[in-house]
């Protein structure tokens, strides 16, 4: 982009962006660069053309180069501002998870807009949250996703690729604080975004997914940061809970699996949950509680396991042994980057439209992990050994 | 972009991924010697590094010390020197670098010294943009006659190779046969940033 003055304004939109996602004030970064603030007002609000020493040293103070400033292609959106009533100044666990949300959602669509990649979205219709019973509204709303995905009363394998490949939403699992379950966030730019904990064991994962899809269906205007231990009950919440229980745990099928895995019993029993909660690939607490709500079970079923003995891993490993399901997304989450994101850098630098330096800062990687990750996929495709060639 | 000579004594400006290689060689400081000229290094390559992890920190430490023996200098782009920075870093993402790789270009077209990049997008455009560019890349300068005569051939090897395993140096395709030599078949599976055809043709 060049700093005549068409652009002026664009690049002032960049900047201010910039500065607000490094989160450094106006009057800071004036100071920082010895600049009157009063010129970077100018400069920001496109009234002043900026020049090229200046931009090198803002784009020094915000971390990020005068390139990425100034490449047509460059997506500049910010999540955080969005989540401002969700972060507390002292709360660096959602300000990171923010972040990267927003820094691995901006890199993904600036790679599919260099490489002409159009992503195919294929949203749930969005339905408002009405007056009246919510729960009611989000069991409807699951079973009608349900319905539109062909999913009919099956349970859900993979949560991940059934939000990546059959809604099209953004979606990463990445360490983060355990305090946080996910995150949601919606913009016009990058889609819907869902950040997953891959510090939590898939079955809850799954629930949080699945919740998230809730807020998708609703509320997607709204982000939202899911905590461990919400302490809102909003009806926002609320709707998305039972969405979220709806459509992992569709009513009408766990009836049948439950009438199936009990026939005889007199009992509810350890193994009768740890049976149920695998079938439908939720927590042992996730399919007790349903469970409880269907009438299935009396009220207080799982308390009274928590104060019996649990039902704990071990005893898990005892009933399914081999059936407990690996995690397919886990060993992603080891790699610097999402799977995804590592093959549209590789395939934007073999075809040399980036370069290791701007992919580097792009992907926040230091320059020799961005060089492993590229040699790691080149490695892949070598094996191929040209055999396979797509059209 | 000019063809490159080892007996051209222009200095050479190296970018970010050269100084990350010859950091990661171990032999950095005798080769810098062994050249017997200045490497000059743009503010912004230190810039880059500056705060960051692993690599970019170890490297931004080994260029205090670099030009604390006064084997590297640290220079700012001059007006003519910016403009040119400027055409390399505004535009289509096709056409731009980032600012390392451009404020290296940079500088060496204005001062007519020798560009030090690997980066093949990086000498793509050198090559279109300024003809009488004359550009080398971390290869060229482990490999250079004077190192080689300083270092003997024992050492630059290792030097190689550490470059190749620490930092996945890039080799360019001309000189695949002769770093392949150097370093023996025996150390070849390692080092992953050869192209498989060559780790395994040999």
């Amino acid at each position: 982009m060049t700093r005549d003055g068409r652009n002026l304004k664009q690049i002032g939109e960049r900047l201010r962006k910039a500065r607000e996602v490094a989160g450094i004030t106006q009057a800071d970064a004036a100071a920082e660069t010895s600049m009157a603030r009063t010129t970077l007002v100018a400069i920001e609000q496109g009234q002043r053309r900026v020049r090229m020493d200046e931009i090198q040293l803002l784009a020094r103070l915000y971390k990020t180069s005068a390139n990425a400033l100034l490449r047509d292609e460059a997506v500049h959106v910010d999540l955080t501002p969005r989540f401002r009533k969700a972060i507390n100044a002292d709360d660096d666990g959602i300000h990171e998870a923010v972040t990267l949300l927003s820094d691995l959602a901006r890199a993904e669509v600036e790679l599919e807009n260099i490489l002409g990649i159009k992503r195919s979205f294929n949203y749930p219709q969005e339905r408002p949250i009405l007056p009246g019973d919510v729960r009611q509204q989000a069991e409807q709303d699951a079973l009608e996703l349900r319905q539109k995905l062909g999913l009919g009363l099956a349970p859900i394998r993979d949560m991940i690729t059934l939000l990546e490949m059959d809604l099209g939403v953004r979606v990463y699992v990445r360490p983060i604080n355990p305090a946080i379950s996910g995150l949601f966030a919606y913009d016009d730019m990058l889609g819907a975004c869902i950040l997953l904990n891959a510090r939590h064991p898939l079955a809850r994962r799954n629930q949080s997914g699945s919740h998230e899809i809730g807020h998708l269906v609703a509320t997607r205007r709204s982000p939202e940061v899911l905590l461990e231990h919400p302490f809102t009950n909003s009806r926002e919440e609320r709707y998305s809970d039972a969405f979220g229980r709806a459509f992992l745990t569709p009513g009408r099928a766990v009836m049948q699996k439950f009438h199936e895995v009990t026939a005889g019993a007199a009992q509810l029993t350890r193994r009768h949950v740890i049976i149920l909660a695998h079938f439908f690939g939720v927590s042992r607490e996730a399919i007790v509680r349903r469970l409880e709500e269907l009438k299935l079970a009396r009220d207080g079923t799982w308390d009274w396991f928590e104060r019996n003995g649990k039902i704990t891993d071990e005893h898990e490993r005892q009933v399914l042994g081999d059936l407990k399901p690996a995690d397919p997304h886990k060993a992603e989450t080891d790699r610097p980057t999402t799977l995804r994101l590592a093959m549209l850098a590789a395939e934007a630098h073999h075809r040399e439209l980036l370069t290791e330096g701007q992919l580097a800062r792009m992907l926040k990687l230091d320059r020799v992990e961005l060089r492993a990750m590229l040699d790691g996929l080149e490695n892949e495709e070598g094996e191929a050994d040209g055999q396979l060639q797509l059209k | 972009m000019a063809n490159f000579s080892s007996s051209d004594f222009r200095p050479y400006v190296i970018d970010t991924s050269v100084a990350i290689n010859l950091e990661a060689s171990h032999i950095a400081v005798e080769i810098f010697e062994a050249l017997g000229r200045p490497v000059v290094i743009v503010d912004t390559v230190p810039a880059e590094l500056e705060g960051g992890r692993g690599h970019g920190a170890k490297v931004h430490h080994a260029i205090a010390d670099w030009q604390r023996r006064s084997l590297a200098i640290v220079v700012q782009l001059s007006a003519a020197g910016n403009e040119t920075f400027e055409s390399l870093i505004a535009g289509s993402a096709a056409a731009t670098l980032d600012d390392g790789e451009a404020a290296t270009i940079a500088h060496a077209v204005d001062t007519a010294a020798i560009a030090v990049i690997d980066e093949a997008k990086a000498r793509k455009i050198s090559a279109e943009r300024f003809s009488a560019l004359v550009v080398a890349s971390s290869t060229d300068l482990i490999l250079d006659p004077l190192v080689l005569a300083a270092l003997g051939k024992d050492r630059v090897a290792d030097g190689l190779f550490y470059a190749l395993i620490g930092a996945r140096m890039r080799v360019p395709r001309e000189r695949h046969a002769e770093v392949v030599h150097l370093i023996g078949r025996e150390r070849l599976p390692q080092c992953l940033s050869l192209p498989a055809s060559v780790r395994r043709t040999t």
